[in-house]
């Protein structure tokens, strides 16, 4: 186990400028094919944002005023930013090696370091759409405090563990499509029960805030609204760390296991 | 996968051997449904068949050897060729690959069919290792020797078998590898343009010490360029000797 982790890194470290150019390469086929293909970067995100503050403020009773004085349109796209990444790293992050099948069977390539070059191309994505947030934060004059210096570790924390997240899936995806299909369904189900539209800590029951707070994706929209909105450290709040470390650190064994035990099977079966 | 098979890889192409098999196996596990294969990651003891695509294949090439693989359609040929690129992972056994592989393995060549076929070639040019001015010196030469034309700048997906192919031999044989691998290339190409690939591999023969393994089902492609055959049956090595004999002895056995 011990192995796989340190050929992980040397092979992260070798192929490093390829890694940048897989990335560029990635971006390049999310924007193609469109004339306006960076538009699309910043407009989708929009306008879901949009969307939702229309449907939460004019359709669901009662839930679009100030979040703990927060206004609700920083308070909803802070939370809903970091999603766009999430899901992309949920649905496309978890099938990487179907995504490049040529990386796995036809040209020499360390499969494990195709989940690192995807999750960067997707958090370039997610660092550009990053400025729907704070032209949000501009226009509706809501000021960045000390606790917005959490921001860039946060954002390593999102990355490095949705790439983990890619290399533990992606196995598993390639040898099952049940595996991908199960993904997929979770991938909304994973949303509404994230905490990102309505304020986790408004759930009365004790037990049911609990199990909500295994839902990584609760952790980053809770944490991200810790550093741009609520303002507060995240490390002050145990109950929504501890439950994340536990879940990545799960992840992480079963990565490095799922990888040490099929990484050499994939290219037999795609 | 833990396997016991030990590989050894460097980039030394001084070394005068350039692949060396001993007692190689590469086995495929079949499950029952892609369901069992998926238990089986969690569940080791899951059932499943096994079939031996290479059985204690043992050879050795030397470096500037030019060597024809030789063998029925499922014989083992590609399996073998697919280890020695480093996409294939043995069961058992050693193999060491001593210098940098170019391998076209099948007609689509490995490129994205998202790309165009520019994008394909820097892509390429830069997991092989060059700096942006080395590709963009090749580029003009690669495609022109692929005749592909204007379709350069359009999506693979838009290219024709033939057309990858030419583009996939082109750059597989401009890169200057020191192993060179070709699975059944010549097979597609019209015939002009099977002449001019075998004038290309003639040039990178005639020159420096680049080692070919070279399937084909082409036996007068495989006297031209090869000394030596290795004709493989069932996974397992039937012969090993100078190419004439490979044929022959290839000849009466498929009969």
């Amino acid at each position: 186990m011990i192995a796989t982790l340190r050929s992980f890194f040397r092979e992260n470290w070798l192929w490093r400028s390829q890694i940048w150019s897989l990335a560029v390469t990635e971006i390049q086929k999310q924007v193609r094919g469109a004339a306006f293909g960076w538009l699309w970067i910043f407009a989708t995100p929009t306008i879901y944002v949009l969307v939702f503050a229309f449907a939460l403020s004019t359709g669901i009773r009662g839930s679009s005023g100030p979040v703990n004085g927060v206004p609700f349109l920083v308070w909803l796209t802070v939370g809903l930013i970091p999603w766009f990444f999430m899901s992309d790293m949920l649905v496309g992050g978890s099938n990487v090696y179907r995504r490049y099948p040529y990386l796995v069977n036809r040209l020499r390539f360390p499969i494990p370091v195709i989940s690192s070059f995807f999750a960067m191309a997707h958090f370039i994505i997610f660092l550009m759409i990053l400025l729907i947030v704070f032209v949000v934060m501009a226009v509706m004059r809501w000021p960045l405090t000390i606790y917005a210096i959490q921001l860039p570790f946060l954002a390593l924390v999102m990355y490095f563990f949705w790439t983990i997240w890619s290399m533990m899936a992606s196995p598993l995806a390639a040898i099952s499509k049940d595996f991908h299909n199960l993904i997929r369904a979770l991938t909304t189900p994973l949303f509404w029960l994230s905490g990102i539209i309505f304020n986790i800590s408004n759930v009365k029951q004790e037990w049911l805030r609990w199990i909500l707070s295994f839902n990584p994706v609760t952790f980053f929209a809770t944490s991200f609204r810790a550093t741009l909105c609520d303002g507060y450290w995240i490390w002050s709040e145990p109950r929504l760390i501890y439950p994340f470390l536990g879940v990545f650190l799960v992840m992480f064994i079963l990565a490095i296991r799922i990888q040490h035990r099929l990484g050499t099977e994939v290219a037999d079966v795609l | 996968m833990s396997s016991k098979a030990r590989i050894i890889e460097t980039d030394d192409a001084t070394n005068p051997i350039a692949v060396k098999f001993e007692h190689v196996t590469k086995t495929y596990r079949l499950y029952k449904n892609d369901r069992a294969r998926f238990l089986a990651a969690f569940w080791p003891r899951m059932h499943y068949d096994k079939v031996d695509a290479n059985k204690d294949l043992s050879f050795t090439i030397e470096r500037g050897e030019s060597v024809a693989f030789l063998g029925a359609n499922g014989a083992g040929k590609s399996t073998a060729l697919k280890i020695v690129t480093g996409v294939a992972t043995p069961a058992s056994g050693t193999v060491e690959v001593h210098g940098r592989v170019s391998a076209l393995l099948d007609l689509s060549a490995g490129f994205d069919a998202e790309l165009t076929g520019r994008e394909n070639l820097i892509l390429r040019g830069r997991l092989w290792g060059m700096s942006s001015s080395q590709i963009h010196e090749l580029l003009p030469e690669i495609a022109d020797f692929a005749e592909i034309g204007k379709f350069i700048d359009q999506p693979m997906r838009t290219y024709s078998s033939g057309m990858k192919t030419r583009l996939g031999f082109a750059f597989a044989s401009s890169i200057k590898p020191d192993i060179l691998i070709l699975d059944e290339v010549l097979a597609v190409g019209d015939r002009r343009f099977s002449a001019k690939s075998l004038e290309r591999m003639q040039e990178i023969m005639a020159g420096d010490n680049v080692t070919l393994l070279f399937v084909t089902h082409s036996l007068s492609h495989a006297e031209n360029f090869c000394k030596r055959a290795l004709v493989i049956d069932h996974g397992q090595l039937k012969f090993d000797g100078p190419i004439q004999e490979g044929i022959e002895f290839y000849k009466t056995s498929s009969s």
